[in-house]
Order: structure tokens, then C-alpha cells, then sequence
């Protein structure tokens, strides 16, 4: 039996992000932190990780840097996500250029604004975003954790969606109502916590991945990636690293995807 | 008869001693809450008590019961009758009364007991940044969360399970009390919370939080025996006038505390800068916008956090300096008439270049909109 993993690399499905190619599948560093995410991101991007995953919250930013600085990759190869924590509005070009400075780069791809604020859109936030991407410093705009009415209000107020909604999703909170409603929008909807909230050992994923000769979590990635869902994982192990990139080789059956869509307990609700 | 129980102190209060030996004490008599908490975690077995007694010989006695009965047992049952003992805390005049009258001489050692909680050995370092994570996890916790409406039960539940999951303990309820009783101008709100965070600004009618009124919550985890340490406060809306210029006061107030915690400097400097810029700012604001507060609008204090939680505060009169090494809370507030104040609090650990962040919550009223 052939134990090899087929590789994922070369074919990792991407998004248009707001005009910027964004790859579906990315590595996330929350919460590695120091010489460990430094590491960790060298290792992914070596595997063939592309999009790295941040945030200001996180407290890598440095260390992301000092990871991009060290690859021989060039930056225009690399997709870098970071994010705006919602305490500092009212200080969105601040927060920026201290991202950009840890970071150690001239712009990033992606910048989010990490929970809507207090609940609310975040315009004053947002009108600070499109400025910033409009002045170069970041090539697409988007949110984290918003919901369709927030992201609406956004637009309202400035004509402008975001180009991305990073929300919790997976199987056990697939809702094709919101999904439709990013698509509509031109969202790309991108998935956190891929696998939390979803039970792996259901017996629907199982019986997939058996038929797959994968696991249930590599099935549940290759199930976003089929939703053009962009997913982020995050392990600091090289084999699980290329284990979670190699389920963009994963072709699942509209069989498989009907099932795994079926075990949605928003769509049982 | 108060029943008292005596045994060898731990190792772990071995310096200690020597202090106490220096200051000629014969003994070090503990009853705040902060100062027993860290004794007793260094001696294992002895059970907490209402006064408890350290000898420079080093046995370690506890009583409990009513203040002035348990002191006056501990002393007798740690042989000091007539010795000098030095105090951690304010004492009620009748102990003075009981004490003297068996001899023995209670000297303030509210200083040595402070320095002891707030010196922590090189290798204690990493076990505060553990736990002073812990509280900025409980900070994001809170503040990706807020919104109008929210139940602050919901709020603690948030910060109960991602502290939790990140490892953290329980803690120790609010040590200011339900009514924030280290403010001199009375009660600034209910409190709310579990073992792990305080909140205050919500209308305690329907627990719920509110636009406009700022919501301030304490988060004190507690990791392996070392407390985590830090406060926010948040607008759900943009802030009115007076709300700006409370937050804008503390911050600036804050900032003074912090940069006045120079190595070799008296700790009570941090006290004396967040009085004079937060009297400079409540003089512009009551100009700028008839803010009527009154002169204590603004308190600070400086507590030690050695020992699983906060010490009592570094009194106004101390002389304490501060030596790179220390770890220290610091917590500041203003007050906004009729709607709770604006508060903050971090965790410090001094350096050879001052007081260094820990926590790195925001030192500012957050504004949420």
C-alpha cells in the first residue's frame, strides 16, 4: 500500500480577494509565539504554505517577520494576513504601521478587523481601512467574525464590502444561507477554528475518510476547499503540516459533500 | 480559647527572616489577607487563620478567630511576649491595648513586608509572564465580546472558559470588594464576576451592559500560585465629554505613575506623579467642561503580587525603592460622576530602565463603535 501523501502544494485553490489571488488553504499561528512561530512559518512556507496567518492580538507579529525575512521565498509570492483587534479604534494607522513595522514589510495583503466593535460595524474603522488599502499599505480589506447585517452596514456606509469575512466554520456550523449570502456580496468566506466544533469522530466523516484512505480532519479541509471556503491550520509539526496541505488533493464526491453538509447543526435548527 | 497551631517555616521565608532580623524584629506579625496568603504558601500544612506569626527563630504560628484574640495567641504561643514585632497592617486600637499589656512592642513593618512581595527571584519571572498571559487572555476574552445588551454572566462565562482552557486556575475574587472600597469617594458600581473577572458599569437591574456607561472589569487568574493582574475599561459607543477627558485623565495619569518607576526612586514617586497630572487634568476638565468631582476624583495604588494575589497597597509614607526585579500592580482610576469611573490596571516588572508592561491591555478607555 502506497503511504505517500500526495502532495498539495502545487495545488492549492485560491480566491480573488478583492483583486489580490489569495490562497484557500493557509497557515495560521495563533498561538505560537517567539523563535517557535518563527520556526513553525519557515517550516510551512518550505512544505509550500503561501499565506500566513496573524494578527495584532497575537502577539507574533515580530516573529512572522523574522520568518519572512529569513525565507528565500520573495515577498510577492507570499500572501500575508494580519488583523486589527477592535480595541483600537480611533487608532487604525497606528495599529497598521506597528504591523507593518513587526512585520517588516511594506504592506500586507490582507487586514481584518479582527470582532466587530463593541458589537457595532466598525465604519469609523472601516473608512481608516479603505483609506489604508486605497494608500497602498495593505492590498485587500476585510473583517473577522462578522455578521451578514454588519457587513451590510459597511457597505452602506461606504459603498465598499469587505473582500474577506474570516468567521468559525466547519462542518458542525455550515450555514449555506450565510455562505450564499458572502458569495453574493463577492466575500470570500474564510474559515477559523476549521475543526473545532466539529466532531471528527462522527461517524459520517469516518466512513469518508475510510473511503478516502484519509482522516476525518484532512476530509473536513477538503470539504472547505470544495466550498471555496479558505481555510488557516495551524500545527507546528512539518508532517501534519504537509498531512493538512495535502488535502487540497482531496477530490470529495458530490455524495460525500452532501453528507458532510448534512451534519450542519445550523441546517438541522 | 483560641486554639492556635504551630510548625517550622518553610525555607521559602528564609530571607524574610533575615530581614526581620535586621530591622531587630523578633517577630513579623501577618494579618492581611496578601501577606498570610504568602507566608502559609511557603510552609506547608499550617492552615490559614485570622493572624498569623513569623519568627525570626523560624516557627510559623496560626490563630484564628476575632482580630484581637488571635494576635494576642499567636504571640504568646510563638514565645515573643517580650519582644518587638513588627506589623503588616493597620491594627485596631484595642490591640494595642491586649498587646502592650503582655509586654510585647508592635512596630510598623508594612515596608519590609512589601519589599518581600513585591522581590521576586530571577526565576520567578517566567511564572508571572504565564499568568499575567492568562489575564490578557481573559482581556481578549472580554473585549472582542462587548456589545449593548450583552448579560455580563455571559461575559464571565467567556472569560471562565478561555482562561480555563488556556490552563488557568482558580483565582481570588475581587480584592477591592463589591464596592470598589479602596475609592475614597464612595461606591462607583456593582460588581459582578466569578474567580476570575470583575465587572463593573452594568445595569445591575438586568445585568446587562449599556451604551454610554463605561464597562470596567478586573481579571485575576491564577496560574501555578502566581496571580495575573490587569483592568480595562470600554465605551460601547462613542464617549461624551466628560467620559473622554476621565479616560483621557487616567491615561495620562497612568502613563506618570508608570514613568515615574525608576529604579532606586521611592515606589510612593509612581503615587505622587498620578496625583499631581491627574489634579492637572481634573482642573482643565472641570474648566473645559464644569466637571463638579470634587479633589479625590482620581486614586491610585501600587500593590505587591508575590504569593498568589495582591498585597495591600504601598502606603502614601513608604519608602520603598524600587529595585529592578520588582513585580508590582499598579491600578488607577477617575471617576465619572454618576455613571462609575474609568479604570485601568497592569502588571510591572521593573528593569534597570523602568517599569515594563506585562499584560500590554490597553492603559486608555477603549472606545467600542
Amino acid at each position: 500500500m502506497d503511504t505517500s501523501l500526495p502532495s498539495g502544494a502545487g495545488r492549492v485553490p485560491t480566491a480573488d480577494a478583492g483583486g489580490r489571488t489569495m490562497p484557500l488553504l493557509g497557515f495560521g499561528t495563533h498561538p505560537m509565539r517567539g523563535d517557535q512561530a518563527t520556526e513553525a512559518v519557515l517550516t510551512a512556507l518550505s512544505v509550500g504554505y503561501r499565506l500566513v496567518d496573524t494578527a495584532t492580538r497575537y502577539r507574533n507579529e515580530a516573529a512572522v517577520g523574522a520568518a519572512l525575512a529569513a525565507t528565500s521565498l520573495p515577498r510577492s509570492e507570499l500572501f500575508v494576513t494580519t488583523k486589527m483587534p477592535p480595541d483600537q479604534v480611533g487608532r487604525e494607522r497606528l495599529t497598521l504601521e506597528a504591523s507593518l513595522a513587526a512585520l517588516g514589510c511594506d504592506y500586507v495583503d490582507l487586514w481584518l478587523i479582527h470582532w466587530p466593535p463593541g458589537g457595532f460595524p466598525g465604519v469609523t474603522s472601516w473608512r481608516e481601512f479603505i483609506r489604508a488599502r486605497d494608500e497602498g499599505l495593505v492590498r485587500a480589506i476585510g473583517v473577522s467574525n462578522y455578521s451578514v447585517e454588519l457587513i451590510d452596514a459597511l457597505h452602506e456606509a461606504t459603498g465598499e464590502y469587505p473582500a474577506v469575512n474570516q468567521v468559525r466554520w466547519g462542518p458542525g456550523n455550515h450555514d449555506a444561507d450565510f455562505a450564499g449570502a458572502m458569495r453574493r456580496r463577492g466575500v470570500v468566506l474564510s474559515a477559523h477554528s476549521p475543526l473545532r466544533g466539529t466532531d471528527l469522530d462522527h461517524p459520517v466523516l469516518a466512513d469518508v475518510a475510510r473511503r478516502h484512505g484519509r482522516s476525518a480532519r484532512d476530509v473536513v479541509l477538503a470539504w472547505n476547499l470544495h466550498h471555496k471556503v479558505a481555510v488557516t491550520v495551524k500545527s507546528a509539526h512539518r508532517d501534519r503540516m504537509e498531512r493538512n496541505l495535502s488535502a487540497a488533493g482531496i477530490t470529495l464526491t458530490p455524495e460525500d459533500i452532501g453528507e458532510i453538509n448534512g451534519l450542519s447543526g445550523v441546517a438541522a435548527a | 480559647m483560641t486554639t492556635t497551631v504551630t510548625c517550622q517555616a518553610g525555607t521559602g521565608l528564609d530571607r524574610l527572616r533575615e530581614q526581620l532580623d535586621k530591622a531587630g524584629f523578633a517577630a513579623l506579625l501577618l494579618t492581611s489577607p496578601g501577606a498570610r496568603r504568602y507566608a502559609l504558601g511557603r510552609t506547608p500544612g499550617l492552615a490559614d487563620g485570622t493572624a498569623v506569626l513569623l519568627t525570626t527563630e523560624g516557627t510559623m504560628t496560626s490563630a484564628a478567630g476575632d482580630l484581637p484574640t488571635a494576635i494576642t495567641a499567636v504571640l504568646r504561643a510563638g514565645g515573643v511576649a517580650d519582644g518587638v514585632v513588627g506589623a503588616d497592617a493597620d491594627l485596631p486600637w484595642e490591640v494595642f491595648g491586649q498587646v502592650s499589656e503582655a509586654g510585647v512592642r508592635l512596630r510598623p513593618a508594612a515596608d519590609l513586608v512589601f519589599t518581600e512581595l513585591a522581590s521576586g527571584e530571577p526565576g520567578e519571572l517566567p511564572a508571572v509572564a504565564a499568568a499575567v498571559d492568562l489575564a490578557a487572555v481573559g482581556y481578549t476574552a472580554v473585549m472582542d465580546h462587548l456589545r449593548v445588551g450583552m448579560d455580563v454572566r455571559e461575559l464571565s462565562g467567556n472569560v471562565d472558559r478561555s482562561i480555563r482552557r488556556a490552563g488557568g486556575l482558580l483565582g481570588w475574587y475581587d480584592p477591592c470588594g463589591p464596592y470598589g472600597t479602596y475609592n475614597p469617594y464612595g461606591p462607583t458600581g456593582r460588581a459582578a464576576g466569578t474567580d476570575l473577572v470583575t465587572v463593573r458599569g452594568h445595569d445591575p437591574g438586568t445585568a446587562r451592559l449599556t451604551a454610554g456607561t463605561p464597562v470596567r472589569f478586573v481579571l485575576h487568574p491564577l496560574l501555578d500560585g502566581v496571580a495575573g493582574y490587569a483592568a480595562a475599561t470600554a465605551v460601547l459607543g462613542e464617549p461624551d465629554g466628560p467620559l473622554r477627558a476621565a479616560g483621557a485623565a487616567c491615561a495620562a495619569a497612568t502613563a506618570s505613575l508608570l514613568a515615574a518607576l525608576r529604579p532606586g526612586a521611592p515606589l510612593r514617586d509612581g503615587c505622587e506623579a498620578f496625583d499631581r497630572e491627574a489634579f492637572d487634568r481634573e482642573a482643565f476638565d472641570r474648566e473645559a467642561f464644569g466637571r463638579e468631582t470634587g479633589e479625590h476624583a482620581a486614586a491610585c495604588r501600587i500593590v505587591a503580587l508575590r504569593g498568589g494575589g495582591a498585597s495591600l497597597p504601598l502606603p502614601r509614607d513608604s519608602a520603598v525603592t524600587a529595585e529592578p526585579g520588582m513585580v508590582l500592580g499598579i491600578r488607577t482610576e477617575v471617576a465619572v460622576p454618576g455613571r462609575g469611573a474609568v479604570e485601568l490596571a497592569e502588571t510591572v516588572v521593573l528593569t534597570d530602565s523602568g517599569a515594563e508592561p506585562q499584560a500590554r491591555t490597553p492603559l486608555r478607555l477603549v472606545e467600542l463603535h
